[in-house]
């Protein structure tokens, strides 16, 4: 007995995909499994499926709808051209946005997000990758990335944090700013980054700051008020330079103290003992 | 406290020019001395009471040593004129006491109480006065505490806080608030930098002595010192190392505590003046107060003034901006009217006040921080929320295009499912059609088997039980012939064996005693009568017997022979070998003959017995006679008597013959009776008919055993049946369930392919939405991660303002302490020094009083094993009583003085006082070892002006030595 034909087998009038005629395949392997493990058995019994087949046709998505809906959708780009608004939240593999758009709603790239000049996002930019924002970007939400890269006068209303590095080239302001990695300021003097927060802060990098900045409304004085930190359990150690036997240190920029007041406070520590 | 004027101060008043201020005390009484012979007074007065205690233990001895001799000395010379024995003895005894009095002497010599050291030192004791009138009494070998000192760290707070807190001020608002931390810290810092290492010790010692315990000066005398005497005693004072500036330092000191309370209260209060005046001068205890006055006027400077100058000199240099408030001019004299510390106290708590709104400030934004950064996390969670549902959406659209192809494969699945599974059950049914089948004809075949089986066992049963009746039946039977064999062998044996006995056949003798029956012949008729009637009786006698001979001799013992041959038989063989004689004891023929013979043999038994019996009689008979014939004389009838002699001889012998012939014929009395025959033949014929019976019962055993054996075997080949029918029908059952297995086995593996295959089938189709779910996963993970990167932040910020609070909290705290541990000190001294000020204070100067302490060390054994104790202390009285000399000057006086006298050699008293010496801490002075401070012939001169006996005088220069 043929294994592999299937008499009166149903004839597929879907439109949906037969993902990679795994139905045939299906069939094909268990009558041959049959034939083999059990050369009595009547095969005609099984050759004739009498239910009715219960493909349905697909349901027509939305107008707008900025989210893959297919296998296919998942891996592709969306990629916007301005001028022009979106109504919607965009989610995607990659999502670009070229300049001039605005997005009345999150957007969020799995491995990439790329935002042109001009651009306003009306919500949260977040991306499992890389972020990079071309010149006076507005997001009235939080900016979450791996790594991201900023040209000058990006506003944010949420707060920056970047699982990677963090570049920015000019004026920033933000609610607060967090990097696991570096955290790179540059700029010339006009240049300002305004953080309402009274701490920045790279928790296994360095901060190197370029331009003007302000924290919590003063002007931060990188000399007096930049730390080196690291904590072991409750314990927590500020120091105006790196340790030098711990690897396992960050870098934090803050108007809540400077290294005078915490001389002052280890000396008397000291005297206390 | 007595201020008194010594005697000779007032006597020498205009010629000796005395040091102000200094004292000794004098021993007071009705007798005024020089030193050196008061000295010497103690020394004697201390060293008789000791010598009196060492003596009064050793008296008794002495006594009795120095009263033998003499009695044995006088006893043994009278007894030596009397030229008694005894009184040779008695003088080597009064010897032996002499020696032992003389080793005793020297013992006394040795151990005598020695003098190791004496003398007497000066403690000092500083009165100081007071600026309010009146003195307080102060050690001086105590060290003033360093009052200044703490007075000058408590304003040395106050300056020092006077700008901590008010440059935090909101009103500086304009200044950053890390400066005004900086400030803060660096302010609370300085105030306490200089003050941390000298806090002072809360219980340090002060030389103020309590007004209780300064008492016992009042009933000493005091005598003013020029400078030479003062000289001398500083010599002799005790610790030298006092320094010459200590009564200056405590009247600063007092001045310093008077001012440092509230002396306004004490201005609104005087004293109410001395309760009593132990001088009996009131005039100066009014003077004293004027002095007092003046002294306060002069000495004090205004306090307030004095303090307010100090701190304002102290603050001057340092801020003029930062001067507080409280010290403007305008508000100083509304101060006045408050203590200077209070009003320190008062500024520096506000100030710490102020510091303590500062650091509330820092609290409220550290709150702040902490909320803004909970706020940045929240805002995190938020987009997370978000993305969230983008992940789900994206998801429900992906399961939405994948339902069409899920759906056919698991319809595919379950129909292959369900076919599967009606083949199988199709093979099942086959299966256990067929086992059923067999299954039923077997156990038909067995239902039969097993009826055969149960006949065969009832009627085995049966058997059985009949096997087990008959058997009893058999033993019974078994036992039952035995018996009667063997009774019917002991009968034929009583039979045909000898089973009585016969007396002995008697002996004719002549001297047989006559009894009351026969009655002896006393005439001669009567003897020839009985002679004549023995002779019949004795041929009558003589006659039976032998007819009972001839009888016996023709009778014929055949018939009993066979019946012993038949009882010989019988004993000899088993009952089954006697059945052929038993016929014979049926069949016994001559059982009349039997009959006949034992009648025969009971007659002549009977002859026997009779005969016997008058033979006995007829010899009593011929006794008598023989004894009457002798008597009578008749020896004519001596033949007649002879005869009659040979008479029952003759029956004697024929006596004798019958017995022989009776005790030689087998015989009993049994066969004389009919019925003993009759039991014989019962007996042999029941035992025939039994041993019949056996027989036949034996017979019948044997079958019932033949049927049993047979009813076994067939019963054995049937179980063999069953058996086999039995193991036939498991073959069946076992063959059916393993084909039964085959096809399940069959049919789960097919199942299992198909659910394998189809989860495969599944996974490839819904491969892309679970890698997309594990990158969700993955990507809210790392959401997760960014949440506590950025609540670390806040931590950090969180944990420098911390530290910043927690700092200037402690430092705040520790200043309050300061203050507190200040005021507390002050608190304390004033408090003692308060306590320890006397109601009557009448001293108008600073002095000193030198208060003399005796110092004694006796030796005592000082030979070997020294023994030595010493001891100082105080007195306050010197009386003189009586005035004769006590006067043992001779030898005898001396003695008797030495024996029985236990007056004391003084005549003087001595008062100590306890509650001095215990104030001047006499017993505790380190006083000089092995000197003698003594004048030379201070105690001769004691001796001769009767102060003591010459005696004492004695052993006193002894003891020195």
């Amino acid at each position: 007995m043929s294994s592999s034909a299937r008499i009166g087998s149903k004839q597929k009038s879907n439109l949906k995909p037969d993902f990679e005629g795994n139905l045939a395949d299906f069939d094909a392997a268990f009558l041959l499994f049959v034939v083999e493990s059990d050369p009595n058995f009547d095969i005609t019994l099984l050759q004739n499926n009498p239910s009715p087949s219960l493909l349905t046709s697909p349901v027509n998505p939305a107008a707008e709808q900025m989210y893959p809906v297919t296998k296919d959708e998942l891996t592709r780009k969306i990629k916007i051209k301005g001028p022009n608004t979106v109504n919607t939240n965009i989610f995607g593999d990659q999502v670009v946005l070229e300049d001039d758009v605005r997005v009345k709603g999150n957007v969020y790239g799995i491995k990439l997000v790329e935002i042109g000049a001009n651009c306003v996002i009306e919500g949260d930019v977040v991306s499992d990758g890389a972020i990079s924002l071309q010149k006076d970007c507005r997001i009235e939400g939080a900016l979450i990335g791996a790594d991201v890269e900023a040209e000058a006068g990006l506003s944010v209303d949420g707060p920056i944090y970047s699982r990677g590095a963090l570049l920015c080239k000019g004026n920033l302001s933000a609610e607060s700013l967090t990097a696991t990695g570096n955290i790179v300021l540059v700029g010339d003097k006009s240049a300002e980054v305004v953080i309402q927060g009274s701490l920045i802060m790279a928790r296994h990098g360095e901060i190197q700051v370029g331009a003007t900045l302000k924290l919590a409304g003063r002007t931060v004085n990188v000399e007096q008020q930049k730390f080196y930190i690291t904590q072991s359990g409750d314990q927590m150690r500020l120091s105006r330079v790196p340790f030098e036997q711990t690897a396992e240190q960050g870098v934090l920029l803050t108007t809540l103290t400077d290294s005078e007041l915490e001389r002052l406070i280890a000396d008397l520590a000291v005297l206390e003992q | 406290m007595i201020s008194l004027p010594p005697d000779n101060l007032q006597d020498d008043n205009k010629t000796v020019n005395f040091a102000p201020g200094m004292f000794r005390a004098r021993l007071t009484g009705n007798v005024s001395l020089d030193d050196a012979t008061e000295d010497a007074a103690i020394l004697a007065y201390e060293y008789e009471r000791r010598w009196q205690q060492w003596w009064s233990k050793r008296r008794w001895v002495m006594t009795v040593l120095l009263i033998i001799p003499p009695v044995a000395l006088v006893l043994g010379i009278l007894l030596l004129v009397l030229g008694s024995g005894l009184g040779g003895p008695l003088l080597w005894l009064a010897l032996l006491s002499l020696m032992l009095l003389g080793l005793f002497l020297a013992y006394c010599q040795f151990t005598l109480p020695r003098l190791g050291a004496f003398g007497r030192v000066y403690r000092r004791v500083v009165a100081v006065p007071l600026s309010h009138s009146g003195a307080v009494w102060c050690d001086a070998a105590v060290p003033a505490p360093d009052f200044p000192s703490i007075r000058d760290n408590f304003f040395a707070l106050y300056r020092d806080s006077a700008v901590t807190g008010a440059r935090t001020q909101p009103n500086e608002e304009l200044e950053d608030e890390i400066n005004r931390k900086k400030w803060l810290i660096g302010d609370l810092s300085g105030m306490l930098a200089p003050l941390l290492d000298s806090t002072p010790d809360d219980d340090a010692p002060t030389p103020f002595i309590l007004a209780n315990r300064a008492a016992c000066l009042d009933r000493i005398r005091m005598e003013g010192l020029n400078e030479a005497q003062l000289n001398t005693l500083l010599e002799q004072s005790l610790p030298p190392t006092i320094p010459s500036g200590q009564p200056t330092t405590f009247t600063k000191l007092a001045r310093e505590v008077e001012a440092y309370s509230s002396p306004e209260l004490l201005a609104k209060n005087p004293p109410a003046g001395p309760k009593f005046n132990l001088s009996g001068n009131p005039s100066s205890t009014e003077q004293g107060l004027e002095n007092a006055q003046i002294l306060e006027g002069e000495a004090v400077p205004p306090r307030l003034d004095f303090v307010a100058e100090g701190v304002v000199t102290a603050l001057e240099p340092s801020n003029e901006k930062s001067q507080p408030p409280e010290l403007e001019p305008e508000t100083r004299n509304s101060k006045l009217e408050t203590p200077i510390h209070h009003q320190i106290a008062v500024k520096v708590d506000e100030n710490l006040g102020l510091v303590r709104g500062e650091i509330q400030r820092w609290e409220e934004r550290a709150a702040k921080e902490r909320a803004f950064f909970a706020g940045q996390v929240a805002r995190l969670h938020e987009s997370q929320q978000v993305v969230r549902t983008n992940y789900d959406e994206v998801e429900t659209a992906l399961e939405e295009e994948i339902r069409p192809t899920v759906q056919r494969l698991e319809s595919d699945a379950e129909f292959y499912q369900s076919q599967l599974s009606r083949f199988y059950d199709g093979q099942r049914e086959v299966i256990e059609g067929a086992r059923d089948a067999a299954l039923g004809k077997l156990g038909r075949e067995l239902h039969e088997l097993e009826g055969y089986q149960e006949e065969r066992l009832d009627e085995q049963s049966l058997l059985q039980a009949e096997f087990r009746g008959l058997n009893e039946q058999r033993t019974r039977l078994e036992t039952s012939t035995d018996g009667r064999f063997e009774s019917l062998k002991n009968q034929l044996a009583q039979l045909t064996g000898r089973s009585y006995t016969i007396p002995p056949p008697p002996v004719f003798r002549s001297n047989l005693g006559l009894d009351d029956a026969v009655v002896a012949p006393t005439t001669t008729e009567e003897v020839l009568q009985g002679l004549a009637e023995l002779r019949a009786e004795a041929r009558l006698s003589t006659n039976a017997v032998h007819a009972a001979l001839n009888r016996y001799a023709r009778l014929r013992f055949e018939p009993l022979d066979d019946l012993a041959q038949l009882e010989q038989e019988l004993a000899d063989g088993t009952k089954w070998q006697a059945t052929r004689w038993l016929g014979n004891i049926i069949n016994f023929r001559q059982s009349g003959q039997l009959l006949a013979l034992a009648g025969e043999v009971s007659d002549s038994v009977g002859v026997y017995l009779d005969a016997t019996g008058d033979f006995e009689r007829l010899n009593a008979r011929w006794c008598a006679l023989e004894t009457a014939i002798r008597d009578l004389g008749l020896a004519s009838y001596a033949n007649r008597l002879g005869e009659a002699q040979q008479y029952l001889v003759n029956l004697s012998d024929a006596i004798g013959s019958l017995h022989s012939s009776l005790a030689m014929a087998p015989h009993s009395p049994e066969m004389a009776r009919p019925a003993t025959f009759q039991s014989l033949y019962d007996l042999a014929a029941g035992l025939q008919r039994e041993l019949e019976e056996l027989g036949g019962l034996a017979a019948n055993i044997s079958r019932s055993e033949e049927r049993l054996d047979q009813l076994g075997g067939e019963l054995a080949e049937l179980a063999d049946y069953i058996a086999r029918n039995k193991n036939e029908t498991d073959d069946v059952t076992q063959e059916a369930a393993e084909r039964l297995t085959e096809v399940a086995r069959r049919q789960q593996m097919l199942e299992d392919k198909l659910t394998e295959l189809k989860v495969t089938r599944l996974n490839i189709v819904r491969g892309h939405i679970d890698t997309f779910r594990d990158q969700r996963t993955a990507v809210m993970t790392r959401f997760d991660a960014a949440a506590e990167d950025i609540s670390s932040v806040g931590d950090s910020a969180d944990k420098i303002l911390k530290k910043h609070l927690s700092r200037s909290e402690r430092l705040l705290e520790e200043a309050r302490k300061l203050r507190q541990g200040l005021e507390n000190t002050i608190a304390a001294i004033v408090e003692e020094f308060e306590g320890s000020v006397a109601v009557e204070r009448t001293v108008l100067t600073p002095s000193e009083l030198f208060v003399p302490v005796w110092y004694f060390q006796f030796y005592e054994r000082p030979v070997w094993s020294q023994r030595m104790f010493g001891f100082a202390t105080c007195y306050y009285s010197l009386n003189r009583f009586g005035s004769k000399t006590p006067d043992p000057a001779n030898l005898p006086s001396l003695l008797f003085f030495f024996l029985a006298n236990s007056q004391p050699s003084t005549r003087y008293k001595l008062t100590e006082e306890a509650d001095l010496a215990t104030l001047v801490a006499a017993n505790q002075l380190d006083y000089p070892s092995g000197r003698l401070n003594l004048a030379t012939d201070s105690i001769e001169r004691l001796a001769k002006d009767g102060w003591l006996s010459p005696w004492l005088s004695w052993l006193l220069n002894r003891a020195r030595r």
